[in-house]
C-alpha cells in the first residue's frame, strides 16, 4: 500500500495495522475507540494509534490537510511539548513513527512492554488536545513540502498517485501527498482534527499487552475524546480514464489498471493470488526456475525493464494492475498477454499457494493474517479467471509517464 | 521577571490595593510610553533569547501592529514631541499582549535545560 513514512523503517515485518487480525477479539472501550492486542512473547511491544483519517476524507477544497495531519503527530499537547515527548521517548529508548495511507492515519511507538502505558497515555493527548501551535505549523510545511518534492521526483510513486487519482477521482482518488496549490490554514487543520479525531474514527492497536490491559489503560487515556458521528462516508465510485504526465525522465513509466477488489473480501484473496502469479519480483535473484511471467517478461525485453503487478485493497474498493519501466507498448502488450496464459497454466496445485506464501513472507513483504492458507484454499483456479475476466471487464485506468509524445494512449494497450 | 513579588497578596486585600492601586497608576503615567503610544511590552528589552523567539511567535497582525507603535513612537522621539491628550494610549489598550508568549517561551526554555541536566541511574 503507498503510504508515506516519516522515522526509520521499523524492524516488523509485519504492520501492526494488519497485525490487528492476528488478534482474538477487538473491544470497545467506553466511548467507541477500538481496541486490539496481540500478547507475543517477544520482549519489546509496539503501539499504534489509527485514526480513519486518511487522505480519503479530506475536504474539496483542502486538498493535502491529511499530510500535514501526519507530521503534526507528536507535537505540542496541552500535557507535554514536542520536546519533551521526543526526549522521554529517547529516555525509555522507543521509536516513535507516523504512517498515511488513503483511508487511515498511523502513529506508532515501539517500545519495552513496561513503557506501553505511557505511550498510549500519549496517544490519548494527540487525539484529545494537540494544540496545533502556529509557530509550529512553519516547520511542518517545511516538513510537508520537502516529502512532496521527493514524491514529485520519484516516477513510481507518481504513475500509482495518477491511477488512484484517475480511477476514483475524488475520496480514494485523493493524493496521499499535499498539493502545491492548497491554501492549508492552522484553523483548517484545527477543524479536521475535531470532526475526524472522533472515537467512533480510532483504533487502538498494541503488540506485547494484554487485551485486558490494553482496554484498561485505552479506557483512561481517551476518556476526554468526543464520540463521534454515525455518519457513513462516501462510497467509492470506480471511474477509470487516461493520464498523461510529461516528465523528462529517460525511461518512460507505463501503468495500467482495472477495478479490483476490496480488503477482506473473498474476491481480494483471489487478486492477491494473481497479483503474485503475475508476479515482477524475482524470488532468487539469477534464477530462472520460478520466475513469473512479469519479471521472465521484462528479463526477455532487457534494457532496465521493469514489469510489477500491484493490487492495492481499501475498504470499499479496490484497483488492480501492472506498472511497467521502460517498456515500448507492443512489449507490454505481448507480456500481458503471456502472463494471462501462463498464470491460469501455473495455479494448479495447493503448493503453488504455499510457495506464494512462503516467498511473499521470505522476501519481507506485508503477509495478511488474511492470507493464511485456509483462505487460498477457497481460490480455485476458476475463480482467479473468472476474476481476471471481470477485471478485464471494467473500464481500464492507464498512466503514462514520461516523453509523452513518443508513449503510446490507453487504448493502444488495450 | 524574577525576584520576591507581593502582588498576589496586594490584590487579594481589598485595602492594600485600594492603597496602593493609585499610585501604581500614577507611576505609570509618569513613566510616559503611553504618551508615545507605546504599550509595556513594547518597552521590554528584546534583545534576548526568550523575548526574540516570543516576538518571532506573535500573530502577524500583532506583529504588524507592533511595528507601527515602535515607528510612531521614532517619529515623535525624531520630531521632540509627545501626543496629545487625545492620542495618548487609553489604560484599557495598554494590554500586556507579549507576556503570555514570553512566559510559554520561558517554560519551554526551562523544561530543555532541565532535560540537559537530568541525572538518570539505573533500577
Amino acid at each position: 500500500m503507498l503510504s508515506i513514512s516519516s522515522a526509520r523503517k521499523t524492524l516488523n515485518l509485519v504492520p501492526t495495522v494488519l497485525k490487528a487480525g492476528y488478534a482474538t477479539a477487538v473491544s470497545k472501550t467506553g466511548n467507541g475507540v477500538k481496541v486490539a492486542a496481540i500478547d507475543e512473547s517477544s520482549p519489546t511491544a509496539s503501539v499504534s494509534l489509527v485514526i480513519n483519517a486518511g487522505s480519503r476524507f479530506e475536504p474539496k477544497d483542502k486538498a493535502g490537510i491529511a499530510h500535514f495531519v501526519k507530521n503534526f503527530g507528536f507535537k505540542n499537547n496541552g500535557k507535554r511539548s514536542a520536546f519533551r515527548i521526543a526526549r522521554e521517548t529517547e529516555l525509555v529508548g522507543g521509536v516513535l513513527s507516523s504512517n498515511l495511507g488513503r483511508e487511515n492515519v498511523t502513529f506508532t511507538a515501539e517500545c519495552l512492554k513496561e513503557d506501553v502505558p505511557y505511550f498510549v497515555e500519549v496517544f490519548g493527548d494527540l487525539v484529545a488536545q494537540t494544540k496545533f501551535a502556529e509557530h509550529e505549523f512553519h516547520g511542518v510545511a517545511h516538513e510537508v513540502a520537502s516529502e512532496v518534492s521527493y514524491a514529485e521526483s520519484s516516477p513510481e510513486i507518481t504513475v500509482i498517485e495518477a491511477a488512484h487519482n484517475a480511477a476514483f477521482r475524488n475520496g480514494l482518488g485523493n493524493s496521499v501527498f499535499a498539493t502545491p496549490y492548497a491554501e492549508i490554514s492552522i484553523s483548517d487543520l484545527k477543524k479536521f482534527a475535531a470532526d475526524n479525531f472522533v472515537a467512533n474514527k480510532i483504533a487502538l492497536v498494541a503488540t506485547g499487552v494484554s487485551e485486558a490491559e490494553l482496554k484498561n489503560l485505552a479506557n483512561t487515556a481517551f476518556s476526554h475524546v468526543a464520540a463521534g458521528s454515525d455518519a457513513k462516508a462516501e462510497g467509492s465510485k470506480y471511474y477509470g480514464g487516461d493520464v498523461r504526465v510529461a516528465q523528462n525522465t529517460e525511461a518512460g513509466h507505463v501503468a495500467v489498471a482495472f477495478q479490483g477488489a476490496a480488503a477482506g473480501t473473498p474476491e481480494f484473496y483471489t487478486a492477491q493470488v494473481l497479483r503474485s502469479l503475475l508476479g515482477g519480483d524475482r524470488f532468487v535473484k539469477w534464477s530462472t526456475a520460478g520466475v513469473s511471467p512479469l519479471s521472465a517478461a521484462a528479463g526477455k525485453i532487457g534494457h532496465g525493464a521493469q514489469i510489477s503487478a500491484f493490487n492495492f485493497g481499501y475498504s470499499d474498493a479496490g484497483l488492480f494492475g501492472a506498472a511497467a519501466k521502460s517498456v515500448s507498448a507492443d512489449e507490454f502488450k505481448r507480456a500481458l498477454a503471456q502472463a494471462k496464459f501462463e498464470t491460469a497454466a501455473r495455479y494448479e496445485t495447493r503448493v503453488a499457494s504455499t510457495e506464494i506464501l512462503a516467498a511473499q513472507a521470505f522476501q519481507g513483504q506485508k503477509v495478511s493474517v488474511s492470507e493464511s492458507l485456509a483462505a487460498f484454499d477457497n481460490v480455485s483456479a476458476a475463480d482467479v479467471s473468472k476474476f481476471a475476466a471481470k477485471l478485464l471487464s471494467s473500464k481500464p485506468t492507464t498512466v503514462v509517464l514520461g516523453r509523452t509524445s513518443e508513449l503510446p494512449y490507453g487504448d493502444a494497450l488495450f | 521577571m524574577s525576584g520576591i513579588t507581593l502582588v498576589n497578596q496586594v490584590k487579594a486585600s481589598k485595602f492594600l490595593s485600594g492603597v496602593l492601586q493609585p499610585v501604581a497608576n500614577a507611576f505609570v503615567n509618569a513613566a510616559g510610553y503611553r504618551k508615545l503610544g507605546l504599550r509595556y511590552d513594547d518597552v521590554l528589552r528584546e534583545e534576548t533569547d526568550i523575548i526574540r523567539e516570543a516576538v518571532n511567535r506573535l500573530p502577524d497582525n500583532e506583529g504588524y501592529e507592533r511595528v507601527y507603535r515602535m515607528k510612531v513612537a521614532f517619529q515623535y522621539s525624531l520630531s521632540h514631541t509627545i501626543a496629545t491628550k487625545d492620542n495618548t494610549l487609553k489604560p484599557e489598550d495598554d494590554v500586556r499582549y507579549l507576556t503570555p508568549i514570553i512566559d510559554e517561551v520561558a517554560a519551554e526554555f526551562a523544561e530543555k535545560e532541565d532535560f540537559n541536566n537530568i541525572k538518570s541511574y539505573s533500577k
